[in-house]
């Protein structure tokens, strides 16, 4: 019998290879792929999250182990379909228009949808008018931008704008982040939250889905 | 005797009709040569004392004499048609040992052409470069005015120049100032033209101070070349930290600033300015002679510094699409920018490919010649922000990669430039650590090409395993070299190596490589590796296919090529393959600078090269969480 732990420890060391391995071994062994998802994969993704935070270990490790992860649930990805877990929640992610950095945004919906979200990737380079279109559409709890640039970090507010002109606004909960945004400018452009880093942004949805 | 006076008088009707002449101009000296009609140039250049270069001894069998006939037309010749190119044959070069003239014509002999002409080579690569600037100086003596012949004063010194063409113009400041110089001088002194705008006349000979700077301003660093235009020599070389480094170390800072602020590119163009002043003062000092007798400064760099040396804001290159102001070269007064040159000088800056890859790129591909060259080669300059050129036969390919400082040492914690005191070479020998530091002093930290040793050694004695993470020996339980073991220790950035303990070290404390530094690393390794696997999928060539690969940038030179290798910067080809090539952005400045023929290669190169822009790829992320990882190495047993 394959040992959460051990998968979990597999996502943390960021070995694929294993990973995937021992996902297979799991579910040959009998053990639902929820499981597998939550107590392995998750739960190594959480280490990884705490560890990152508190600079234990750096951006290459936290893009190894996703890169593990994202392998694992190549093989659980059918399966969860077929079984119909309920997703915790829905969530817009996007990079703002103009800015092509996709990297932390991508890390948040890995981590995010690790921890059980469903995630609708709009990628890169989104226009207002695409946020806008989404949010009416895909009835998401969360809608999260990023922006790598301080001169991309203005289509924020444009977008939030444009929310508030199609009375959208109150569809959806807004969350930012990327490395020129700030708590304080999370607050500036009346967006509902703000994350530093990827592991925080899972809490942060979590955060704000249970507080609605 | 009737029969004599007969013959001599057919002899004279036969010669007038041979002694029909032909006039040649040749420039810039302005020579005029009279010679029969249908005779050549080359003897028409002899026959002035105009030495021109005829291995062949003129019988057409070399293509070396080449000469442009730019004011008349020349038939071309079998041999004209065998040795030059169709934009030489459009252009009016012929060879001037096959060329009949057959009508007054004006001929500028390239200094290539020429028999004591002066073959430069600028630090290693490419072709030889004809001297051939666009900046001329000539001593006249002016045949003063008279009733006879009351021309006017610049008229007068043009027709002495005999350049034969009526295109000129004279710079509006010198205008009103023209006649009295040149009475002041007695009609005599020495003439500047840049381009085809007579700049200045200055009193006496003074054709052997004649300069130009050709500079290469890099995000991190300032590289400035003296360049004597009469001998076409690099004479002296100084260099800079960039100024606008207390704004941000890397590109998108830079941006930020200049987008942010009110006059942001303006405050980070004057900086620079200052900056570059103090740059060509050290140069002018060093070489004795006066920042007047530089006219000319060739600037090279990425696009964002490009912009900002021009007083262009960078802003839109922060944003997809990334569209500069402007792709094409630039030529404006040197005094607009607030460069402290000739007050006349004039600033040729290179053209750009892209938003990130800029005339530094197109500077060594000129400079490497690759696109001239059949097969496939690879040129990477490594910096803050890497450029990857691939060329295939000749059709360019082109990728910038974000490395950030890393090479230059910044965000590492003992990192530093490569300056005394800096670890520049790491090796590991049956268990021993052993350092090379700059200028032999005790080590004070790690520069780019020690942190790529070190990673690359430790790698090798599995230290540091394929993820990146620091191994802790004596917990795998290695005993074979407890003092490998005993230099892994815990530190508040992960684990870290101590590669010289404090007692060997010349700051307080130890010079640490940190887990920290080693993710730093693999981050810029990473940008950089995937730039050039995406580029050669692009150019559809494997990397054993390569022919080469070139390293360029100062950084380049300095780096162990197996450790580059062993680490995954560049694929691993037979380290033969790999070569140097010094400062080649600043070595295609120093081209252009010589030789106007550079210049339009490099703005031909500029509008051919496609450049692949990495970020809207959708493979890569994937290549590049790929390419974090170190590739599998041949081990020593620890």
């Amino acid at each position: 019998m394959v040992a959460f732990q051990k998968i979990a420890d597999s996502i943390i060391l960021g070995n694929a290879k294993l990973a995937r391995d021992l996902t297979e071994q799991a579910l040959q062994d009998g053990l639902s792929p929820q499981e597998i998802l939550e107590n392995g994969l998750i739960a190594g993704m959480n280490v990884v999250g705490v560890r990152f935070r508190k600079n234990e270990i750096y951006v290459p490790e936290v893009l190894i182990s996703a890169r593990a992860m994202k392998a694992a649930l190549e093989n659980l990805s059918p399966m969860l379909t077929q079984t119909k877990v309920k997703p915790k929640g829905k969530v817009i992610l996007g990079t703002v228009k103009g800015d092509l950095h996709d990297i932390g945004k991508n890390l948040v919906g890995m981590m995010l949808e690790g921890a059980g979200f469903e995630i609708v990737d709009l990628g890169i380079d989104v226009s207002p008018e695409k946020f806008a279109s989404a949010v009416e559409q895909e009835n998401a709890n969360i809608l999260g931008m990023s922006a790598l640039l301080t001169t991309t970090m203005i289509g924020m507010k444009t977008v939030i704008d444009t929310l508030a002109v199609g009375n959208l606004r109150d569809k959806v909960q807004v969350i930012v982040g990327g490395a020129p945004v700030t708590q304080h400018y999370c607050e500036e452009i009346g967006a509902d939250g703000y994350a530093p880093d990827s592991a925080s942004a899972v809490d942060l949805v979590k955060a704000l889905l249970d507080s609605k | 005797m009737s029969e004599t006076l007969e013959t001599v008088f057919h002899n004279k009707s036969v010669e007038e009709k041979s002694v029909k002449t032909v006039t040649i101009v040749f420039q810039p000296e302005g020579r005029r040569a009279e010679i029969a009609h249908d005779g050549t140039i080359m003897e028409a250049a002899l026959k002035v004392g105009i030495n021109i270069v005829a291995p062949c001894g003129g019988t057409g069998e070399c293509g070396k004499c080449k000469v442009e006939v730019f004011k008349g037309h020349i038939r071309e010749t079998q041999a004209d048609k065998i040795w030059l190119t169709k934009q030489e044959l459009e252009k009016g070069f012929r060879l001037a040992c096959t060329a009949k003239v057959d009508k007054n014509i004006v001929v500028r002999i390239p200094f290539a052409t020429r028999l004591f002409s002066q073959k430069i080579l600028t630090s290693g690569e490419g072709e030889p470069v004809e001297l051939d600037p666009d900046v001329y100086k000539f001593f006249v003596k002016i045949k003063p005015p008279s009733v006879d012949d009351p021309r006017g004063d610049f008229e007068r010194l043009l027709d002495t120049l005999a350049f034969g063409r009526s295109d000129f113009a004279i710079d509006l400041d010198l205008l009103p100032r023209l006649s009295m110089k040149l009475r002041n001088a007695d009609y005599s002194g020495t003439v500047t033209f840049v381009g085809y705008t007579l700049m200045d006349f200055q009193p006496e000979d003074t054709t052997d101070r004649q300069f130009a700077v050709a500079l290469d301003v890099g995000t991190s660093t300032l590289v400035g070349t003296l360049i004597d235009l009469k001998a076409g020599e690099q004479v002296e070389i100084a260099s800079r930290m960039n100024p606008q480094m207390s704004f941000g170390d890397d590109l998108i800072s830079r941006i930020d600033y200049a987008a942010t602020h009110k006059l942001g590119t303006l405050e980070l163009q004057r900086r620079l300015a200052d900056t570059l002043n103090e740059l060509i003062l050290e140069l002018v000092q060093k070489k004795k002679i006066s920042p007047e007798d530089i006219y000319e400064v060739v600037m090279v760099g990425n696009t964002v510094m490009h912009h900002i040396f021009l007083k262009l804001t960078p802003e839109f290159l922060g944003q997809s699409p990334f569209a500069p102001t402007i792709q094409s070269a630039v030529r404006m007064p040197a005094k607009d920018l607030g460069l402290n040159i000739h007050p006349k000088g004039q600033v040729y800056a290179f053209p750009n490919i892209a938003g990130f890859v800029g005339g530094d790129a197109v500077g060594v591909i000129l400079s490497s010649g690759i696109f001239e060259r059949k097969g496939a080669f690879l040129a990477v300059d490594i910096g803050t922000n890497g450029e990857i050129l691939l060329s295939v036969d000749g059709k360019l390919l082109t990728a910038s990669a974000a490395a950030g400082p890393a090479f230059e040492g910044a965000r590492i914690f003992q990192g530093m430039r490569g300056t005394t005191g800096a670890i520049e070479r790491v090796q590991i020998e049956n268990g021993h650590v052993l350092l090379e530091v700059i200028d032999n002093v005790p080590p004070c930290g790690i520069c780019g090409s020690g942190l790529i040793d070190a990673v690359a050694e430790l790698r090798r004695a599995g230290i540091i395993n394929e993820s990146g993470r620091i191994v802790d020996l004596s917990a795998a339980g290695s005993k074979r070299f407890p003092e490998l073991a005993s230099r892994i220790i815990d530190h508040s950035h992960g684990k870290a190596f101590v590669l010289a303990a404090e007692e060997a070290s010349g700051i307080e404390g130890p010079v640490l490589l940190t887990q920290k530094d080693v993710r730093e690393l693999q981050l810029a390794k990473a940008a950089i590796a995937t730039a050039i696997k995406i580029l050669l999928k692009e150019g559809n060539v494997r990397a054993e296919a390569l022919d080469e690969i070139l390293l360029a940038g100062g950084f380049g030179n300095y780096m162990d090529r197996v450790s580059a290798i062993r680490i995954g910067l560049i694929p691993a080809v037979p380290v033969e393959k790999v070569r140097f090539i010094g400062n080649a952005a600043s070595a295609g400045a120093q081209m252009a600078v010589v030789s106007r023929a550079a210049r339009q290669k490099a703005e031909s190169i500029a509008r051919k090269a496609r450049h692949i822009e990495l970020s809207v790829r959708p493979d890569f992320q994937e290549e590049f969480m790929e390419a974090i990882f170190f590739p599998e190495t041949e081990t020593i047993d620890v």
